[in-house]
């Protein structure tokens, strides 16, 4: 079966010499949720500007449902739906007059489109406020009219950049539930960006690792962990004298030779350490490093997370941004177990 | 647009009508916008009031003033100036055109309609021809306002001071002009909108035409009360040709300059705002495509 994107050394070069997307490739299957997964300016925006044909690439080949996306763009559209991280309603505008609005954009027949309308404000749960305008309400329902406004022609995938900035953690967790009962109920594709890896891990049956323009791993969240296997121990270290770097290094090289240790990644203020068993080598780590002088600021303890999955294919870690912040907190700390 | 064929197995033509219905969606989305936001309408109303009511008194008595007269056409100051109005209006609103797309660039709006199979200049038209709907209204109701102005109580009971010379087909081509004045100007600040993409910037732009474009011009006073240097300028002003056919077109040949012929003065008007309008338009649309290409 033909994949409902697919995606052959893809690149982009922007005027100013800017390599946004450095030849990747991918494919996406009927019925999957697939996502991007990369920090800021990673390229993630630049890929999907793309494939929604609004941006036009440089080099290699797209495809939407077989359809080459550069020479039939009109066709595309009619296959796909998008929501912008910026929430493209019209405030003025009842919930029921942008989805009107959106479906006689694509000549939708009357039933039709009144049939639809009705259908998606009951799946979101906006049938109550069908008749206020956008305006008047919160962040998570404007969010989800937007989807809707995507979704109005019964589009085959649905495309969504950063379908959750700017949303706190409720709201974050209540529009994942929209978009996996969308999954089910309509067998929508969709392919989404993000820079939360608890919104990849939650949500996506496969990603892709991307980073600097590349994509630099891709698989389903419980493979690309395994991968790592066993355990990971945490470690930060704080200046005291000695940069935080020489004493990254050191500890690198005393671990390094540890029999128990499987792998060391290093990051901006200490180092992943990968070993089988992570309770019973904790102690260990610190007897290692206690014998050099080095003093561990702080140290936490977990199963592998999309993090570190990132930190071992990209050499950093990939920063989450202020919401998730208040979760990190509630759940974690150091010494304790991380999300 | 061309038949495409989609190897997915499906044709898909455009229909000859689908520029229409998507400009008739998007204009009727400007008015339920324009209608949904009373402020706006209110204060784009009350201000060219406030002028024309204002103004139509301060000046009264120069139009009546002994060998004045005859500039102002023998009309009342408040008639003389109605036009002027009119396309102050017009200038003042203009800015709305180019605020619109910005916000809609900024909020996301536009790229969600650019991801349907839409022909992208619909999205300018609608947008435009929503912004003259406003103009227009608001011309009819100052023409209202002042035809209201001009009635007094006389010997036979209700009298009109005002004449209109062409009836109600003059005042029909009077909307006419102003109306492709508004053109050109929504033209303009399209432009200028997309080029630099910041509200404040389109706004300080717009207004800094604005008052300048109405003083060097026939806007306030007949041109032979000008001094010299601004009479000069203000033959060059589109504005001042536009203004002396609306006059024409409202109130007759006593309105305009003595020595110029009625059919040059339309036929200038005509030709200078098709032209300009032209050029701005073009210039907008050529904006809107290199934002959405």
């Amino acid at each position: 079966m033909t994949p409902v994107i697919e995606v052959q050394n893809l690149t982009k070069t922007y005027p100013d010499g800017t390599q946004a997307v450095r030849s990747i490739s991918f494919h996406v299957e009927e019925g999957e949720i697939f996502g991007f997964l990369g920090p800021n300016g990673a390229g993630k925006s630049t890929t999907i500007k793309m494939l929604i044909t609004l941006l036009r690439k440089t080099s290699g080949d797209m495809r939407i449902m077989g359809l080459d996306v550069d020479a039939n763009p009109d066709a595309v559209r009619r296959l796909i739906g998008y929501a912008a991280q910026e929430v493209g309603v019209d405030d003025d505008l009842t919930a029921r007059e942008n989805l009107l609005l959106q479906g006689e954009l694509f000549h939708m027949d009357r039933n039709t489109l009144h049939r639809r309308t009705d259908e998606l404000l009951n799946l979101m749960d906006l049938a109550g406020d069908a008749h206020r305008p956008a305006g008047s309400f919160s962040g998570g329902m404007r969010k989800r009219l937007d989807l809707a406004t995507g979704l109005i022609h019964q589009p085959r995938v649905l495309f969504l950049d950063e379908p959750t900035t700017g949303l706190d953690p409720q709201n974050r967790a209540n529009l994942w539930v929209y978009l996996e009962r969308l999954n089910k109920q309509e067998n929508l594709t969709i392919f989404l960006t993000t820079h939360y890896m608890e919104e990849a891990d939650k949500l996506c049956q496969r990603l892709a690792i991307i980073d600097q323009g590349q994509i630099k791993t891709i698989g389903s969240p419980r493979q690309l962990k395994q991968e790592i296997g066993g355990d990971v121990i945490i470690l930060r270290f704080a200046n005291n004298g000695q940069s935080v770097a020489q004493q990254s290094e050191q500890a690198q090289t005393v671990l390094g030779d540890a029999p128990f240790i499987s792998g060391i990644d290093r990051f901006d203020e200490g180092l992943n350490v990968y070993t089988r068993n992570g309770g019973e080598a904790v102690a260990d780590v610190l007897r290692l490093l206690d014998a050099r002088g080095l003093r561990v600021a702080q140290l936490s303890l977990s199963n592998p997370s999309l993090d570190d999955v990132f930190l071992k294919h990209t050499g950093s870690k990939i920063r989450d941004e202020a919401p998730m912040q208040n979760w990190r907190n509630v759940r974690g700390g150091p010494f304790g177990r991380r999300r | 647009m061309n038949t495409t064929t989609a190897s997915a197995g499906f044709a898909l033509r455009r229909k000859p009508g689908a520029f229409i219905n998507e400009t008739w969606s998007l204009y009727r989305r400007a008015i339920t916008k324009l209608a949904r936001r009373p402020v706006i309408l209110y204060f784009s109303l009350v201000q060219p009031m406030v002028w024309l009511l204002l103004f139509g008194q301060i000046f009264e008595r120069i139009a009546r003033a002994p060998g004045f007269a005859e500039a102002f056409g023998g009309q009342s100051y408040l008639a003389f100036f109605a036009p002027a109005v009119i396309l102050q209006t017009i200038l003042f609103g203009a800015g709305q055109s180019g605020l619109g797309l910005i916000s809609d660039l900024d909020s996301g709006f536009l790229s969600k309609l650019l991801t349907t199979p839409i022909n992208r200049l619909a999205i300018l038209l609608g947008k435009i021809l929503g912004d003259m709907t406003r103009m227009l209204m608001q011309a009819v109701i100052i023409l209202l306002a002042t035809f209201l102005a001009g009635l007094r109580f006389g010997d036979g009971g209700l009298q009109m001071t005002i004449t209109y010379a062409y009836g109600l087909p003059g005042i029909l081509a009077a909307l006419g002009i102003a109306l492709l004045f508004g053109l050109m100007l929504a033209g303009l600040n399209v432009t200028v909108a997309l080029t630099t993409r910041s509200n404040e910037a389109t706004f300080l732009i717009s207004n800094f035409l604005t008052l300048p474009l109405l003083f060097t011009s026939s806007a306030q006073l007949p041109l032979e009360f000008l001094p010299g240097w601004l009479q000069a300028i203000a033959k060059v002003n589109p504005l001042t040709y536009t203004i002396d056919a609306l006059r024409l077109l409202l109130y007759g040949p006593s309105s305009i300059p003595a020595g110029s012929n009625a059919g040059s003065v339309i036929g200038s008007a005509l030709l200078i705002l098709l032209a300009l309008a032209s050029i701005m338009l073009l210039a907008g649309a050529r904006s809107f495509r290199r934002v959405t290409k």
